[in-house]
């Protein structure tokens, strides 16, 4: 089994104290369920002198449904979300994002705040310290690392691109931008909400030259909780990937009257343009084509990406079709 | 006999927790191994610095190629492995050094810290390089300078007359994909080496005897000292069948540095270990009368093996010898090749050699049934083999079902009332095949037993059996402690299985080729009978008695003058029976019977008897998105005799299991030229080496058909891998009944089923114009 490399564990018991903590060590991880962290850790993604558990931080913890709307803490497991009760009838799209993830026992671990924050992932990155290393590390001349873990090396799905075009991952955020969630961050500078949908930059990494970061939060804050509205019509989540389970999404598809998100095709979400206001009487065929032109999937994936792009209509036509079913409309 | 169900005597301490596999060993003292891999394709290996790891604190020994340069081979006539890359690295992966310390963490970062100069040399990727003589050899100083292991070439009958007499030819070309095996045990070993001087190793093995022998072969060491040992194994499917670099680098460390050593491959070092199926290109003629006879055939193969043989001489053979069964076909020829690429090197995984060429030749079949108008069931029908007959290339046929197979699934399906008549995009397809039971020939030529069984019974009623086999999950343990149970009326339960420890239990071959029920299940039947035969003699004296009768733990003897049963506990029996004829000590063992063939060359794929296999797969085609849902599949299997029912099942659901994978998603396969040091897996992981899931796996119906084999142990023949071979092409043969398509490449993703049927439809809209 892959060793997980040294570092020092700090478990900070309220918010305030993490909150000092994260201000203090700029550089340290955030350990939530530690799905995504634990095995990047181990394949020597990251190698972190300190890791910051926050597992213990009620604050974090819970859902309250109430007029405003739903407050999800960050630590929220899937699982948890998923057996709501208040959840399945608000956001039933949401909860389908939820189940959506991994399998069952990785949901039991997995928080909601990991998963907004969940890296980007592509098949030259998300490998072995041995693979990439045979990839061609900074040893090798010239240089020919993955661009994502080695400023000096190249991307190897856009050789001559400007930066890195690993996919954002993350199943439960094109259905949180449709419901225009907001995403509660605090640091001992005090507390903000930016939308879900602001917090995504262009490039796939942490820090680009020239282009924005792959998450638009400060280094000393700490998402505490989605915030979402109440919702006002059904959202619909669909998820492209090789198996019924386990895996990563190909492409991911949300719709909802307010629109189409589009996800996995790059390092960041996207609302597909160019399209009707309300999605309720749309023109499924017109939807279906403007996100189709307005995709570019990159080869992030070991299956073809000319079929990722073929299926963007596909599954936007069908989540169209399961909206209007949906919305009651007979078409 | 009972025919009863009894629960594998292993599986509740497997459930539980319980079972002592090779990583949950652990010694005083012990060291962990890790190793320094070839970053390379294809590199001569200038130096090698070991001095910054040897430096490291924790770190006792690091071992290279030259201190280890015994070669060494599963099969002898191509032993071309050492333990360490020696002066060259063939692929990604291979093992360089091999570093022994107090702890894996340490281990690995010392192997990093080994600085090794290389020079890179062009790469072979690709079954068309290995074929092109201009490129460089992967291994040197041969007799024959080529890239190319082994060719095979042979003819029965007259192909050409056998073409002339068909009514109908087809020609077509088929690409199988490579697939590994995925067991979820890592291959791991523990050495160790006591004062005495005996070297024991406990490893995840498939073939303790054949490792036995390598071990002596490569440590220069008298086989006396040596002890292979198999602790609880977690699946191998061919995957541990080969000795590994863990194995010999862990005994060579116990042995250099005094301290015992545990070396365990993480998943991803699993992928370069390999040994799994062939990526294989072939190239397949048949001809066939309108009545549907199969005439001729006339079959190409080129399998690309990576960058050692392993078994690659055997499954060029197999890839032809097994072309034709389960059919009648008199005129045929092959040509089959296997080559050497600089991937991990490829081997046996269940249905070795004959997977591929079913793959070709079932959907072969069902185009020509197709030409001539015929059901596909009904062409295989009435081209089966027939039982105790031979076939033209001088195999023994005995006991055959396969049409009992056929019928079973066909009806069970319903597949004469579906096939060409389901709704849009919904398909059934039939597909049928045959499978050896154990290979006639050893591996290393000799008369010897193949397998052995000792059995001792003493007066506490339990009987002790001590056999080479391995068990690895299948359930030989449970099958030898059912035959011998069985044999005398007791429970398998109240039978011990010590086995596949080299110091003592009696030599066996392995587990590999679907060999143990048939081999080791005889040789357990022979102990046995040995012992019912003693326990006989003495209470047919003792009771003046003609006969007794072995049933529910007791012995009866009929009944007394007086009209009352004349029965004894198996305990007290066995107590008069030590008493008579002294400890009861018997062995049994197997040896395939002398069968004479015309060809004299036919030495590889001959077997004493041949399973039989029918399925039916139902699939659902989305023409949208090219994903193939595999509903349901009936396998109709004939096993001669189900010893254990529902273990004969688990083992055909594993294989359905396993086929479904092998059609739908598994693709071992390797990143192109993007990566500038050449070819890096492109799936190391089982995130990304997609088996399927529960989600993913059909409706298996199993039925199981028995022929009641006259050499099989109580009748039975194999059940482990010839249920697999049908799986595949019975899928595509649905996937084309459902959406029209014909697929001759596999494994069938969306993406291909998708350009595929938009292929078909562009075809349909220009001859519509």
């Amino acid at each position: 089994m892959l060793p997980l490399p040294d570092f020092d564990l700090h478990r900070p018991q309220t918010l305030p104290e993490a909150l000092r903590l994260r201000a203090a060590l700029p550089k340290a991880r955030i350990l939530a369920g530690g799905t995504d962290l634990i095995p990047s850790m181990k394949q020597g993604l990251f190698t972190p002198q300190d890791v910051l558990h926050i597992a213990g931080l009620a604050e974090l913890k819970g859902i309250t449904v109430n007029a405003d709307g739903i407050r999800v803490g960050a630590l929220t497991s899937l699982t948890e979300m998923r057996r709501d009760a208040r959840l399945a009838t608000l956001v039933p799209g949401l909860v389908a994002a939820c189940k959506s993830v991994a399998t069952p026992t990785l949901q039991n671990m997995a928080t909601l705040g990991g998963n907004l924050l969940l890296d980007t992932r592509c098949r030259f990155y998300n490998q072995s310290q041995f693979w990439r290393e045979a990839l061609g590390g900074a040893n090798a001349k010239p240089a020919t690392g993955c661009l994502k873990c080695d400023s000096a090396g190249i991307c190897h799905i856009a050789p001559k691109g400007k930066g890195c075009y690993a996919a954002h991952s993350a199943d439960t955020v094109p259905t949180l931008i449709l419901l225009g969630a907001q995403a509660e961050l605090a640091s001992v500078r005090g507390t903000r909400r930016l939308a879900v949908e602001a917090l995504y930059g262009e490039d796939g990494r942490e820090a680009a030259p020239d282009r924005s970061p792959r998450l638009l939060i400060a280094g000393d804050e700490v998402l505490v909780a989605v915030h979402i509205p109440t919702p006002t019509g059904p959202t619909v989540h669909r998820k492209v990937r090789a198996r019924a389970a386990i895996d990563y999404p190909m492409l991911l598809v949300a719709a909802s009257a307010e629109g189409v998100v589009l996800s996995s095709l790059g390092p960041r979400p996207q609302r597909v343009t160019g399209i009707q206001d309300s999605m309720l009487d749309a023109d499924i065929d017109a939807v279906a084509q403007a996100a189709f032109s307005q995709a570019f999937p990159l080869a992030t994936h070991v299956w073809a990406s000319t079929w990722r792009k073929k299926m963007v209509r596909v599954e936007v036509r069908r989540a169209l079709a399961e909206l209007a079913t949906l919305n009651g409309d007979p078409r | 006999m009972s025919e009863k169900t009894s629960a594998k005597i292993d599986g509740l301490d497997k459930i539980t927790g319980r079972a002592q596999f090779t990583d949950d060993m652990t010694r005083p003292g012990m060291l962990h191994g890790a190793f320094l891999r070839s970053p390379h394709a294809h590199a001569r290996i200038l130096s090698i610095d070991t001095a910054p790891a040897l430096a490291m604190e924790g770190v006792h020994a690091v071992l290279l190629g030259e201190d280890l340069p015994v070669n060494y081979g599963v099969i002898p006539v191509a032993m071309d492995e050492h333990a360490l890359a020696i002066d060259k690295v063939r692929f990604v992966g291979e093992e360089v050094a091999c570093v022994a310390a107090v702890d894996r963490a340490t281990a690995i970062r010392a192997s990093r810290a080994i600085v090794v100069e290389y020079e890179v040399l062009e790469a072979v990727l690709s079954i068309e390089d290995a074929m092109n003589k201009d490129k460089p050899l992967l291994h040197e100083g041969k007799r024959k300078a080529s890239n190319v292991l082994r060719r095979v070439r042979q003819r029965y009958g007259d192909a050409d007359a056998g073409f002339e007499a068909a009514d109908v030819i087809l020609e077509a070309e088929y690409d199988y994909p490579g697939s590994t095996h995925v067991p979820l045990e890592t291959q791991v070993a523990l050495a160790e080496v006591t004062a005495d001087g005996l070297l024991t190793l406990f490893s995840s093995t498939q073939i303790p005897h054949y490792l036995h022998r390598i071990l002596g072969r490569v440590l220069e060491r008298r086989m006396q000292d040596i002890r292979v040992v198999k602790p609880h194994v977690g699946a191998g499917y061919g995957g541990k069948s080969d000795p590994f670099a863990n194995e010999l680098c862990a005994a060579a460390l116990a042995i250099r540095t005094g301290r015992p050593i545990k070396i365990i491959l993480d998943r991803e070092e699993v992928f370069y270990a390999h040994r799994g199926r062939h990526r294989t290109k072939m190239w397949l003629k048949m001809g066939i009368t309108r009545e549907g006879k199969i005439t001729a055939a006339d079959f190409k193969a080129w399998a690309e093996g990576g960058a050692y043989a392993s078994y690659g001489v055997v499954t060029a053979y197999y890839f032809g010898v097994f072309l034709p069964l389960p059919y009648v076909l008199d005129n045929w020829r092959f040509e089959t090749h296997r080559c050497y690429t600089n991937h991990p090197p490829c081997g046996p995984k269940r249905g070795h050699g004959a997977i591929q060429p079913r793959f070709a030749l079932e959907q072969h079949l069902d185009r020509l049934a197709l030409e001539i108008g015929m059901s596909p069931a009904k062409l295989r029908s009435i081209n089966s083999v027939q039982p105790d007959t031979e076939t033209s290339n001088g195999l023994r046929i005995t006991s055959v079902a396969l049409n009992e197979c056929i019928d079973a699934v066909v009806k069970a399906s319903g597949f004469e009332d579906k096939v060409g008549k389901m709704p849009p995009n919904r398909g059934i397809g039939i597909a049928a095949s045959a499978y050896m039971c154990g290979a006639l020939h050893a591996i290393y030529a000799s008369e010897l037993p193949q397998s052995a069984v000792q059995i001792c019974a003493d007066r506490s009623g339990r009987i002790a059996i001590f056999s080479g086999t391995a068990d690895i999950g299948q359930g030989s343990n449970h099958m030898l402690a059912q035959i011998v149970a069985d044999t005398v009326g007791i429970q398998p339960k109240d039978c011990r299985v010590l086995e596949a420890d080299t110091d003592f239990t009696p030599v066996d071959l392995g587990s590999y080729s679907s060999r143990v029920t048939f081999f080791a299940g005889n040789a357990a039947v022979r102990a046995a009978e040995k012992l019912k035969a003693a326990m006989e003699e003495t209470l047919c004296k003792r009771w003046e008695v003609e006969s007794v009768r072995f049933e529910d733990g007791q012995v009866h003897g009929g009944v007394n003058a007086d009209g009352e049963p004349i029965v004894a506990s198996f305990a007290q029996a066995v107590e008069w029976a030590e008493q008579e004829h002294g400890t009861l000590g018997f062995t049994g063992y197997y040896t395939p019977p002398k069968i004479g063939s015309r060809f004299r060359r036919q030495s590889v794929g001959p077997s004493p008897a041949y399973s039989f296999t029918a399925q039916v797969a139902e699939v659902e085609v989305d023409p949208e998105t090219g994903m193939v849902k595999v509903v349901d599949v009936w396998c109709a299997h004939d096993c001669g005799k189900a010893l254990n029912p529902v273990i004969v099942e688990g083992q055909l659901e594993g294989c359905v299991y396993m086929g479904v994978g092998e059609a739908i998603l598994e693709d071992h396969n390797f990143t192109g030229p993007m990566s500038r040091r050449g070819p890096l897996h492109k799936s190391a992981s089982i995130l990304e080496y997609k088996i399927p899931t529960l989600h993913e796996t059909p409706r298996i119906h199993s039925i199981l058909v028995e022929s009641m084999d006259k050499e099989g142990p109580r009748g039975a023949k194999e059940a482990g891998e010839g249920p697999q071979l049908p799986t595949v092409p019975a899928i595509a043969n649905a996937i084309f009944d459902a959406v029209g398509v014909r697929l001759e490449t596999a494994p069938f993703t969306p993406d291909r089923v998708l350009t595929a049927i938009e292929r078909k439809a562009r075809k349909d809209a220009k001859e519509a114009r």
